[in-house]
């Protein structure tokens, strides 16, 4: 449906109608107006420090009506949290935080007319739309690899039903087996995820199923982190972890789902599980859009997080290019609030102050040791730099080890409730 | 954190993303009911040594005086003090 008609109109919903609506229509306010597609880390963060500012009018569209968090699922993965601990509705955002959300996927967007159409064809007005379109998967890296596959060799790379199903075939699989992570090129969602996955896997394969094997075969020759992974790895779990770089394989190019096998440039590798987390790119809506390059990404001035593509569209997340940001849930939290803080400085005439772009990530060695690292960055030359980088050490305590695992918990209760409003 | 584009409140914007907001924090303290003065001091200490926290380390060398001045105005302002047991 792509034409708006007065008659649409008046089969809405009220609370659609005065988002949707011009202003003549159905508005008692004069409030500018600020659409956010997508309710994951990013769109939450920017929709309700928005809404906390009470002057502009937000609407949130999201398809699903519970959000599962990416960060901490490897824990579930393990057994050592319940899905449900990490899964997160909008209803403080709506009741405390002054927005309206809206459970509808957005199927199309017009930067011409300023209007956002959704799946029913009502159509949404903007002064400023933010499109936070997470990850979509590149088709054709990996031979054989698509949707269906996807449901006999997980990715587990969105949190949710994919999680499940990979918990499950770890749980049903005898001991003696192999676990295959297929880990994906630079750039891709969370760069130390693949490895934490390994290593909490490796914990409950140790005290469940201590002859089983973890094979990752990487697209990379490096990866986030590896000094300390690989000490760990050594430390809580010999002999159970393997690490095959590209050098050695030439990276894993078909699977083959009914054997459940993967194949590299010179070799089959039988899975008794297999853990294929396929390249990547911006997600859908921001490539129909036409907010991602040649990059498949979103290009993004640095300060305001506005497309250099499509003006009056901003994007935040792991859908840009983030310069020497990582794609990770920190990340994009930060980059939400400066893109927040740019769009009411545009419509309500407050001040932008010089944003600081923050990452900290926590990852989990076993569950009682986890590492950190600390980056600040700055916009500089359109781009965003790296100022300064802190990270764990090898070689740390064990009690300092013990406090950051700690650490990452109470981080986890603060930043989920930092995103989808406080729950008290 | 309190709902206003000022200054102290798009630096303490930062601050959300690790300290609880109702001041319930445990492993990662509350900052929610400190004075100013606290606060600049702590900044300074964080500023000055990577070993307590290097989270905290690299908050504090990337703000100027009159950030730090900002945000720990702001915090005190909007003191938040626990809800009766």
């Amino acid at each position: 449906m792509t034409n708006w008609t007065r008659r649409q109109i008046c089969s809405m919903a009220g609370g659609v109608l005065a988002a949707a609506a011009a202003p003549h229509v159905a508005r008692s306010q004069n409030k500018p107006r600020v659409v956010v597609i997508g309710g994951g880390i990013g769109g939450a963060t920017v929709a309700r420090y928005l809404g906390d500012l009470k002057t502009m009018d937000v609407t949130l569209i999201e398809t699903k009506r519970r959000y599962v968090t990416c960060f901490f699922s490897n824990l579930y993965l393990a057994g050592l949290r319940s899905l449900a601990s990490l899964t997160f509705g909008f209803e403080v955002l709506t009741e405390r935080h002054g927005l309206k959300v809206i459970h509808q996927a957005a199927t199309g967007v017009d930067p011409g007319t300023k209007t956002v159409t959704l799946r029913d064809g009502v159509r949404l007005a903007y002064d400023r739309l933010v499109v936070a379109a997470g990850i979509a998967f590149k088709s054709g890296e990996i031979r054989n690899y698509d949707a269906s596959a996807a449901e006999i060799m997980p990715h587990a790379w969105n949190a949710g039903p994919q999680s499940e199903l990979l918990r499950r075939q770890l749980e049903s699989m005898e001991d003696g087996g192999v676990f295959v992570i297929v880990a994906p090129p630079d750039p891709f969602r969370c760069p130390p995820a693949p490895y934490e996955r390994a290593s909490l896997v490796a914990y409950y394969f140790k005290q469940f199923k201590p002859r089983s094997k973890i094979l990752i075969l990487d697209a990379k020759d490096r990866f986030s982190g590896q000094e300390l992974f690989q000490e760990a790895w050594g430390r809580h779990y010999p002999g159970m972890i393997e690490w095959l770089p590209r050098q050695f394989t030439g990276a894993v190019k078909i699977v083959d789902v009914a054997a459940r096998s993967v194949v590299t440039e010179g070799e089959t590798f039988k899975a008794a599980v297999a853990n294929i987390i396929p390249a990547q790119k911006a997600g859908a809506i921001a490539e129909k859009t036409e907010l991602t390059d040649a990059s498949g990404w979103c290009p993004v001035d640095p300060v305001t997080f506005e497309s250099t593509l499509q003006r009056g569209i901003h994007v935040v997340g792991d859908s840009i290019i983030g310069g020497d940001m990582p794609k990770s849930a920190f990340s994009t939290n930060s980059q939400a609030k400066a893109c927040a803080f740019a769009i009411a400085a545009s419509l309500t005439g407050s001040q932008q102050f010089p944003s600081h772009l923050f990452n900290s990530c926590y990852t989990f060695l076993a569950p009682d040791d986890a590492f950190t690292n600390a980056i600040t960055f700055t916009p500089e030359g359109g781009k965003i730099k790296t100022v300064e980088t802190f990270i764990s050490k090898v070689g740390e305590s064990a009690e300092v080890r013990r406090r950051t695992a700690h650490q990452a918990v109470g981080w986890y209760s603060a930043f989920t409730a930092d995103v989808f409003g406080e729950g008290s | 954190m309190a709902a206003d584009a000022s200054h102290g409140a798009q630096i303490a914007a930062a601050c959300a993303s690790c300290h609880d907001p109702s001041g319930r924090g445990h492993a990662i303290p509350p900052i929610t009911s400190l004075d100013e003065q606290t606060i600049i001091k702590f900044m300074h200490n964080y500023r000055a040594s990577e070993s307590s926290s290097h989270v905290m380390h690299a908050v504090a060398l990337s703000l100027s005086e009159e950030e730090i001045g900002a945000v720990a105005r702001h915090l005190a302002a909007n003191v938040r003090h626990r809800d009766p047991p």
